[in-house]
């Protein structure tokens, strides 16, 4: 009973979330004087021609009948114009690509794969390598092997993602030549060449984040060895091993999920980054090149799926927050 | 009353003071700060150190063969100090130079806006308490949860052009970053309220504003130093990550963060191009950081080791 309200209230404000970003993202690209129609119109735009298209593209209508449209069109879909040239974009609208005539969902689940390969692949890694070396760091407090990782660590926190990245292209791809320069390969063709491709992007994004969670799974591991609950479950005479693997890293990984969770978010715009340096064409290049193109429904639908996701993916940690510490399921 | 939540002990000492003993404490802090001041008098004597070199911003094909620079190392030489950048033969310390002065203002500008709210609503939350606290937690959480970044490279592309662009970087970061600053404040809030000082202020008829002046500010300020010491760095890289995504600052203002953007094309031709307003980023964001650890541990003992 006092789960399923937990993950209910947590469902409510997850929902409740997303029609604030969805609102607040909606009222900066459509109130700001930037006229989507005018740019989908072309030149020589005629007055007539560009009322034409602001009712094709339903910008004919005041903003928040606009926003409710918007939201209409994710639950049941949407028709833009009338007759033989109208566009069904079919539920869950986020949006069409005027400019190159393609729903922007679609746009998206083209690419998400590249995207999700490069952030969870990473993430992956620099959770473990993190939490790993914090802890050896902790156990090893003061010793050469903790003062390196915790320099190594202050330098990959103080690294931009460019920076790092062409620093590893440089020794990596042209120097060593020992893995692909860019590009991308999908997992469905080919797996080995799939991970082979990412392995470099993977490597970067981890040692840049792994930084932070092994300074703050080392302070966490500091402040926890010397608990009270750890001096007993010494005196039982478990093992280091179980004191340390079991007693102690529980506690340790609850902040560690926390940040991890708010990462995410910052992950995800991260990729944008990656994905240009490492030339692979996923979300993060569809954002750039609509910026770079004015491809307003393009950019609203991106910015929109990304909160999606972040929202989704800090309900997600929430609940397995919930699962690992019982106290957290009271509020 | 009792104090049911912990305080941050507060060292008694003047912010210039704790600054110093944290500076001397070790070496590398000592030569972090060095890094700074040496950033920060090039930035704000940025027209006189390029005087000094003979140089200006404007371009110079005269500097270039074939679309690359003159020389050997990007074109490094006495004349030039940081080498020319490829096309247009614009002499890269004068790019540089400048450059610090964008980082830092919209970096410092965007923590002390971000620093202002954060105490403020952190503040109000952790005083007055009730629904108001738990709007503002909930507010804070929205913004932590937001993919922020994807909503600034977005926000700076729908802009209108006529918009001062370092203004507006300042005022996007500011207002993306109050949440870090307001939990720490409104938690500090929280368990000061509770104390028996405070409560013997309200006793004796202290306002709202007497009691947050006298009893509350003096004992947050110490939080409230090192997470502006530890924004500023961050706000920083931000700022040098949208204008390397091309909706920063725009040209001919210099900024890192485009210039690394255009260097990454020539890499392969000019490495030198990268190195230098790379390594200024790398240096600044590193000092930044290192000094604000230090203060962290010398304002707050009980953190020491800690993040």
């Amino acid at each position: 009973m006092r789960t399923a309200k937990f993950v209910l209230t947590r469902v409510a404000g997850m929902i409740i979330v997303l029609l604030i970003v969805t609102f607040v993202t909606f009222l900066v690209f459509y109130v700001l004087p930037s006229d989507p129609a005018q740019l989908a119109c072309g030149r020589p735009c005629s007055p007539e021609a560009l009322s034409l298209a602001r009712e094709f593209m339903g910008f004919n209508v005041p903003w928040y009948q606009q926003f409710l449209d918007f939201l209409g069109g994710i639950f049941s879909g949407r028709t833009f114009g009338t007759g033989a040239t109208a566009i069904h974009c079919t539920a869950p609208c986020f949006g069409y690509d005027f400019q190159n005539n393609v729903e922007v969902l679609t746009e998206i689940t083209d690419r998400i794969e590249v995207s999700f390969s490069v952030a969870f692949g990473a993430a992956v890694i620099w959770l473990i390598s993190g939490v790993g070396l914090g802890v050896l760091s902790a156990l090893r407090r003061g010793r050469p092997i903790d003062r390196i990782t915790m320099a190594v660590a202050m330098a990959g926190v103080s690294m931009p993602a460019y920076l790092a990245g062409m620093i590893g292209i440089t020794i990596f791809a042209f120097a060593l030549d020992v893995v692909p320069k860019n590009g991308y390969v999908s997992i469905t063709d080919d797996p080995a060449q799939w991970a082979w491709h990412l392995v470099l992007p993977w490597l970067v994004l981890a040692f840049l984040h792994a930084a932070i969670y092994a300074r703050l799974t080392r302070g966490q591991m500091v402040e926890t060895l010397g608990e009270d609950f750890i001096r007993t479950a010494r005196a039982k005479g478990l093992t280091e091993t179980k004191v340390v693997g079991k007693h102690a890293l529980r506690n340790v990984l609850l902040p560690v999920i926390t940040v991890f969770g708010v990462d995410l978010g910052a992950l995800l715009a991260g990729t944008v980054i990656t994905e240009r340096i490492f030339g692979m064409a996923g979300v993060g290049k569809l954002l750039v090149d609509a910026i770079a193109g004015m491809n307003l429904p393009v950019m609203l639908g991106v910015t929109l799926f990304s909160a999606l996701i972040v929202t989704f993916m800090n309900f997600a940690v929430d609940l397995f927050y919930g699962a690992l510490d019982p106290r957290a399921r009271l509020t | 009353m009792s104090d049911p939540l912990p305080v941050t002990p507060t060292a008694a000492r003047s912010l210039p003071a704790a600054l110093w003993r944290a500076i001397r404490s070790d070496a590398w802090t000592m030569v972090c700060a060095v890094i700074i001041a040496v950033i920060v008098l090039m930035a704000v004597g940025a027209d006189l150190w390029v005087a000094v070199e003979g140089q200006s911003l404007t371009p110079d094909i005269g500097n270039l063969v074939n679309g690359v620079p003159k020389g050997a190392l990007g074109g490094v030489s006495g004349d030039h100090w940081f080498g020319v950048e490829p096309l247009t033969g614009i002499d890269m310390f004068a790019l540089v130079a400048h450059g610090a002065r964008v980082s830092l203002l919209v970096g410092i500008g965007a923590t002390v806006l971000a620093t202002v709210l954060g105490v403020l609503i952190g503040v109000v939350a952790g005083y007055v308490g009730g629904w108001l606290d738990r709007l503002v937690t909930w507010s804070a959480d929205v913004f932590l949860g937001f993919p922020y970044l994807i909503f600034m490279i977005a926000l700076g592309a729908v802009t209108p052009l006529g918009f001062p662009r370092q203004l507006l970087l300042i005022l996007v970061l500011g207002v993306f970053g109050w949440p870090r600053i307001a939990r720490i404040v409104r938690a500090q809030t929280l368990s000061l309220t509770k104390r028996n000082f405070v409560s013997a202020s309200k006793a004796m008829g202290g306002g709202t504003w007497h009691v947050f002046t006298t009893q509350l500010l003096p004992n947050l300020w110490a939080p409230i130093i090192v997470v502006a010491s530890l924004t500023i760095p961050a706000q920083i890289g931000s700022e040098a990550a949208l204008s390397f995504l091309g909706v920063g600052v725009r040209p001919p203002t210099p900024s890192w963060g485009r210039t690394i953007s255009t260097a990454i094309d020539w890499f392969e031709t000019d490495p030198m191009y990268l190195i230098f307003p790379g390594l200024m980023l790398f240096l600044i964001t590193l000092a930044f950081n290192v000094v604000g650890d230090s203060l962290r541990d010398e304002l707050d003992p009980r953190s020491k080791g800690r993040l």
